[in-house]
């Protein structure tokens, strides 16, 4: 307890400083009264040009164009050289005059050409467009249309062909990710390039407000070598924005369910030292107190016979030990733009989460007063220079440590029911202890580090180098239960290196892409089991320390090549492996055990695609194709099995997946955006033998496993009559999932089978911002049909949600 | 003549109507029984579970593939027309009605409301006519119990008993045999978190039933060890009104391998409420070297079957799940052990067996590695009287219970 009361005191301290920072930000202002300047910037081709500069010639006033072409800043009334530039094209100035009042947008096209810079020839594209033009099966997600909403990452991302992300419950509760069926921890989740598994159960992806994330890289399958981590099924890389300009944002949000969510970021440079102090910070409060009704949902006490009654969808259930809550900070200090450093960051991340644990592993079995606690502080460093001693090498450097201490308290005395009603017993107390009361605190150290060098060598090449080397202890106390029976009662280890090395080229005027790599994985385990010996006659425990090691190489290469302007093939494959975490090997004290035996996941990943676009349809439309086919044969396939009261992560076999995917974007004149996607996977069980016996469920479909996805949306800046600078913004997506069967599907008869139900659910939303662009407001309805919902079986997701959300933001143009 | 031709043409449709009447009675609707599924086979492959309800056992195959209930395969109870199973996932005890073609849920009762702070681990049909839920002691000796009314479909108690504890021993399994008003809790006691300090003696705890008071411990000396049962329980009651005990001893389970020859493997007998210490079959003492018994099954007229394993053998845990169980005819009266000429096959997993009709005895035997069929044993006949039945999936799929309509 004595390191509990420390931690909160300083995540307290770090807290007061975060505010104090925000309060000094709070004293700056942009002096003077500027006006707005829009506009959209386009290829000859009408393809927006994303990332392209738009500067005001000779000053400071500029912005980078987002991902449809569009830039907006604020600049004094003058006369200006607009300056637009992108790489690849050709630089275009063009006389601007400024008024009093916002004008009408600029509409700019650039024509395509190629510069020579000394031996290296360069035909650029922004970032996004190089990421979508490499042979990887890779999507980005951008969010600058979405910065205003109020709306989770998981639900944004579940719209991305090939993804679906299994939720739980509300917010905060567990989610999977399943990228071309694989799922689970086959998906890796960087922030930035480092492995998001350090950082606790606060920081994670689905937790981060929209507002700091500037895109979100899905990788399908084939993985690249610099984004250095075991990522067997596909990594999920959330790019944050580092732009080098001062601001301050912050954002309200209020909604159904007693959920808030405030946040609040800024970032100072001081324009000659370079000094920089970066500070991010969120807090998320849900009581998560939504309906539930049906299967699973019963009552039952003298008044029913102990008859099982179903709560129903007009007399529902509500859950009430669901609440939510976490606090989450992250202080960068440090310097940018100097000769030493492009990049050097010491930083804090620190966290707090609370959380209701309302169910077990289906809604059958309610827990009234089970929650979970957890405090984690992250110091960590950062640093990045390019052209580092000699042109063309680039360094990237992260090394940081965690401490995570997390409680799982399970000390109630009673029975709940789905009224919230308890019925006392005489079982000693806990709910998912069942042999008396638990309050079970793991401790959890891990050192990560990490090293990126990239160089570019004669000849169009570039060499890749990257290296991760992460460990991880962990140890248990419980002061309620016998000494034999704490988990990580004796620490327990886990050490994961990996080592990738990669060969890039763009060759044929930039129409072939290619990239070459090799990755190592090693692992290392000493988790250990309680043996009795006879000791002075005796009996007495003794943790036994069970070593496990495992090492596996592999490498893939990715490939695109245009054919034409707008058609782009696309192949990669890749044999990869992924180390076990480590939950799946050392447990997680509470309802994961322990596998001393565990082995890494393998699988060849093939991946071949086809984007067709942005085919123009006349002047002001266009529309974009995308398809592709995939094959995963993945053997070792680590899968959760359920137990009654626990469970645990084993190879379970082989699995042989193939499955296609289909997008089109259709958008008018860059203000209408309506897209649709669908996924299609046939994973089969490639087990032939279990244990030396033959397998009766070979061939069969992967049970669990969704199969059939769909996606529709439509989004639109409207293009109506709006004060200046202001921006009226709707979206209606539609998400489908076909229905699924829990377990195998050939075994028992069809109309007795559990499965998870075929769904639609709709989502809306509504965002205006300002004249001034400083305020905004924006209202999103989640599931607005109140579709019973769910991911998981007899795990009813939210139905209708409505939040309201406000954000605040001055920036230094 | 005209009253006689009319008393004969009346008396001819009163003839034709009595036996047309006749005719329907006899073969009207309300004489057809309808040909229930009879014979339901649990089913487990890997973690999932499946009942399949068949009405051949002796010929053709049972599959699992297409066919049987989804999350039921263990503790079946089979009466009168209905099948009772314990729902693990939605924390329900439900009620199936047997139709023709197979088993229709119709009622479930709520074993997380009446087994308070636990879950329905066993579901026993007492002799009269309750189903009696139970599940382990907790570290404190509390074991959760509720009695079931099969008639009415009702709760008629439910509650923890407390198990208490002998010298320094604890009770960490129980399952229970009802005779008459006692309920008799077989027991397994040990010392917390030390494996293999078991007493030297079997444990009984009887109650009264169905309240579960005034608890009395019984003690018989005959050996140590379980007598609480493995997968199966670990009594029963005979057609004298005597309840037999099985006791499970190994170098796997609540022993080591130091005590095992101080155990034997024993039945042994309580009568009027106390153990008879004039009555103990050590089933050891048949075998030239140490043994276990993992599961017993009685059959009737004294005589039950069990799966006996090599201590030998077991060297390992994971040797349970081998070809290493061999069926044996234990002879409760006569004190006889028959080996039966039966393939040797994992037969510990085997939840529950109900499975004794018309002289004979029925077993689901799944070789690891090979065939699996169910057997057909004539009970009390000798190593080779036994038929081969239905072929059954065998390769990854275990058949660990059988359950039969009678």
């Amino acid at each position: 307890m004595k390191g509990l009361v420390f931690r909160l005191f300083m995540f307290r301290f770090f807290v007061f400083g975060a505010v104090l920072c925000w309060a000094m930000f709070g004293g700056y202002s942009v002096a003077q009264e500027n006006v707005a300047v829009s506009g959209h910037v386009s290829s000859a081709s009408g393809q927006p040009i994303p990332d392209a500069s738009v500067r005001l010639e000779g000053t400071a006033y500029g912005a980078t164009t987002d991902a449809r072409g569009g830039f907006r800043f604020l600049a004094p009334a003058g006369e200006y050289g607009l300056v637009v530039g992108s790489v690849g094209y050709a630089t275009q100035k063009l006389a601007l005059r400024v008024g009093n009042a916002p004008g009408r947008p600029v509409r700019i096209i650039l024509q395509e050409t190629r510069v020579s810079l000394q031996e290296v020839e360069v035909t650029g594209k922004s970032e996004a467009q190089q990421l979508r033009q490499t042979g990887f099966s890779v999507e980005s997600v951008e969010t600058s249309e979405l910065q205003d909403q109020s709306i989770q990452v998981n639900r944004l991302l579940d719209r991305t062909p090939g993804v679906r992300v299994r939720q739980e419950g509300g917010i905060g509760s567990s989610y999977n990710y399943s990228l071309h069926g694989l799922a689970g921890k086959a998906v890796a989740f960087f922030i930035d390039g480092v492995p998001m598994d350090y950082f606790g159960s606060s920081y994670t992806i689905n937790n981060l407000p929209v507002s700091l994330i500037k895109r979100i890289d899905v990788y399908k399958g084939v993985v690249p070598a610099d984004l250095g981590s075991d990522a067997l099924g596909g990594a999920i890389n959330v790019v944050s924005d580092t732009e080098h300009r001062n601001f301050v944002e912050s954002s309200y949000g209020y909604g159904s369910f007693n959920t808030h969510q405030a946040v609040l970021h800024g970032q100072y440079t001081h324009a000659k030292s370079k000094f920089t102090a970066r500070l991010s910070t969120f807090f998320t409060h849900s009581d998560n107190s939504y309906k539930v009704w049906g299967r699973g949902v019963n009552y039952a006490d003298e008044s029913t016979g102990f008859k099982a009654v179903d709560f129903t969808k007009e007399n529902p259930a509500r859950r009430f030990n669901d609440r939510f809550q976490t606090l989450n900070g992250k202080l960068d200090i440090g310097f940018v733009d100097k000769a030493w450093a492009d990049r050097f960051f010491v930083s804090l991340l620190a966290s707090t989460q609370e959380s209701g644990i309302q169910t077990g592993q289906t809604m059958a079995t309610v827990y009234g007063k089970l929650h979970y606690k957890e405090v984690l502080f992250m110091p960590h460093v950062s640093y990045q220079k390019n052209d580092l001693l000699t042109a063309g090498l680039n360094l990237n450097l992260f090394s940081g440590y965690s401490n995570r201490e997390g409680q799982t308290i399970d000390t109630a005395m009673a029975f709940y029911n789905w009224k919230g009603g308890t019925t006392p017993h005489a079982q000693g107390g806990g709910e998912i202890a069942r042999n008396g009361r638990s309050w079970y605190t793991m401790y959890e150290d891990s050192w990560i580090n990490r090293i990126n060098l990239t160089y570019r060598l004669p000849a169009a090449l570039k060499l890749g180098i990257n290296y991760l080397h992460a460990t991880t202890g962990r140890h248990g106390t419980d002061p309620y239960i016998s000494a034999f029976r704490v988990p990580f009662i004796a620490p327990q280890h886990i050490t994961r290196q990996f080592a990738g090395l990669s060969l890039e080229t763009k060759r044929l005027d930039e129409r072939l892409y290619a990239n070459a790599f090799l990755k190592w994985y090693d692992f290392e385990t000493t988790s250990n089991e309680l043996e009795y010996f006879i000791v002075d006659g005796a009996y007495q425990a003794t943790a036994v320390p069970i070593a496990n090691h495992k090492s596996n190489l592999g490498g893939g290469m990715a490939a695109s090549y245009r054919f034409h302007p707008i058609l782009l093939a696309k192949f990669s494959v890749e044999q990869a492996t992924r180390l076990p975490t480590p939950t799946e090997a050392l447990g997680n004290g509470v309802l994961v055990v322990n596998n001393p035996n565990i082995r890494p996941e393998q699988s060849l990943n093939i991946n071949l695609g086809l984007t067709w676009g942005r085919i123009p349809l006349g002047t002001r439309q266009g529309l974009s194709l995308t398809t592709g086919v995939f094959f995963r044969d993945t053997k070792d396939q680590l899968l959760y099995r359920i137990a009654k009261d626990d469970g645990v992560y084993e190879n379970v076999g082989k699995t042989l997946g193939k499955g296609v995917e289909l997008a089109a974007v259709y958008d008018l004149d860059q203000w209408l955006n309506v897209n649709a996607n669908m996924t299609y996977l046939d994973i089969r069980n490639n087990q032939r033998q279990d244990n030396g016996v033959p397998n009766i469920l070979y061939g069969d479909r992967l049970r669990n496993t969704p199969y059939l996805l769909a996606n529709a949306g439509v989004s639109a800046n409207l293009p109506v009559a709006l004060p200046e600078s202001s921006r009226l913004f709707v979206y209606l997506h539609a998400n489908y999932l076909h229905e699924f069967y829990l377990y195998w599907p050939s075994l028992g008869s069809r109309e007795t089978k559990d499965m998870i139900p075929s769904q639609l659910v709709l989502d809306l939303g509504v965002g205006y911002r300002l004249p001034g662009e400083r305020l905004s407001v924006a209202v999103d309805l989640a599931n607005f049909t109140d579709t019973q919902a769910y991911d998981n079986f007899l795990l009813q997701k939210p139905g209708r949600s409505a939040t309201i959300k406000l954000s605040y933001r001055i920036k230094q143009e | 003549m005209e009253i006689a031709k009319r008393f004969r043409a009346l008396a001819a449709v009163s003839l034709a109507t009595a036996v047309s009447l006749s005719a329907c009675k006899k073969d009207g609707p309300e004489e057809q029984q309808p040909d229930l599924m009879k014979y339901f086979v649990g089913v487990e492959v890997g973690e999932e579970y499946y009942m399949v309800p068949t009405k051949d056992i002796m010929s053709g195959s049972i599959s699992v593939l297409g066919n049987g209930v989804e999350g039921i395969a263990h503790h079946a109870v089979v009466k009168d027309g209905y099948l009772y199973v314990i729902n693990g996932a939605e924390a329900t005890l439900d009620k199936y009605k047997i139709t023709e073609t197979g088993i229709v849920k119709e009622d479930a009762i709520s074993t997380a409301a009446v087994m308070s702070g636990s879950f329905a681990r066993y579901t026993d049909l007492t002799e009269t006519n309750d189903l009696l839920l139970m599940n382990f002691p907790n570290s404190e000796g509390n074991a959760p119990y509720a009695v079931i009314d099969i008639a009415t479909f009702k709760v008629e108690s439910y509650g923890s008993f407390k198990m208490p504890d002998v010298d320094r021993y604890k009770p960490s399994w129980c399952r229970a045999t009802v005779s008459g008003n006692k309920v008799y809790v077989g027991g397994e006691y040990g010392v917390p978190g030390v494996f293999g300090d078991i007493p030297d003696s079997l444990i009984t705890i009887v109650y009264d039933y169905p309240s579960f008071t005034n608890p009395k411990t019984i003690i018989s000396k005959a050996s140590g060890g379980s007598v609480a049962g493995y997968r199966t329980k670990g009594s029963f009651k005979d057609e004298r009104g005597d309840i037999y005990q099985w006791n499970l001893r190994s170098n796997q389970w609540a022993s080591n391998a130091v005590d095992i020859p101080n155990t034997p493997c024993v039945f042994v007998k309580i009568t009027n409420g106390e153990y008879d210490d004039g009555y103990a079959f050590d089933v050891s003492a048949k075998f030239a070297e140490p043994i276990s018994i993992w599961n017993a099954w009685y059959a009737g007229n004294g005589i039950a079957y069990a799966n006996i394993l090599l201590e030998s053998d077991l060297g390992v845990w994971e040797n349970l799940y081998e070809n290493y169980g061999q069926l044996h005819k234990i002879d409760i009266y006569n004190k006889t052990v028959t080996k039966l000429n039966i393939p040797r096959a994992p037969l510990n997993e085997i939840f529950s067996l109900n499975s004794v009709q018309d002289g004979k005895f029925y077993i689901p035997v799944c070789v690891k590695g090979g065939d699996a069929h169910i057997y057909e044993i004539t009970i009390g006949g000798g190593a080779n009287d036994f038929k081969v039945g239905a072929k059954l999936d065998g390769s990854n799929v275990y058949a660990p219970s059988l359950n039969i309509l009678n």
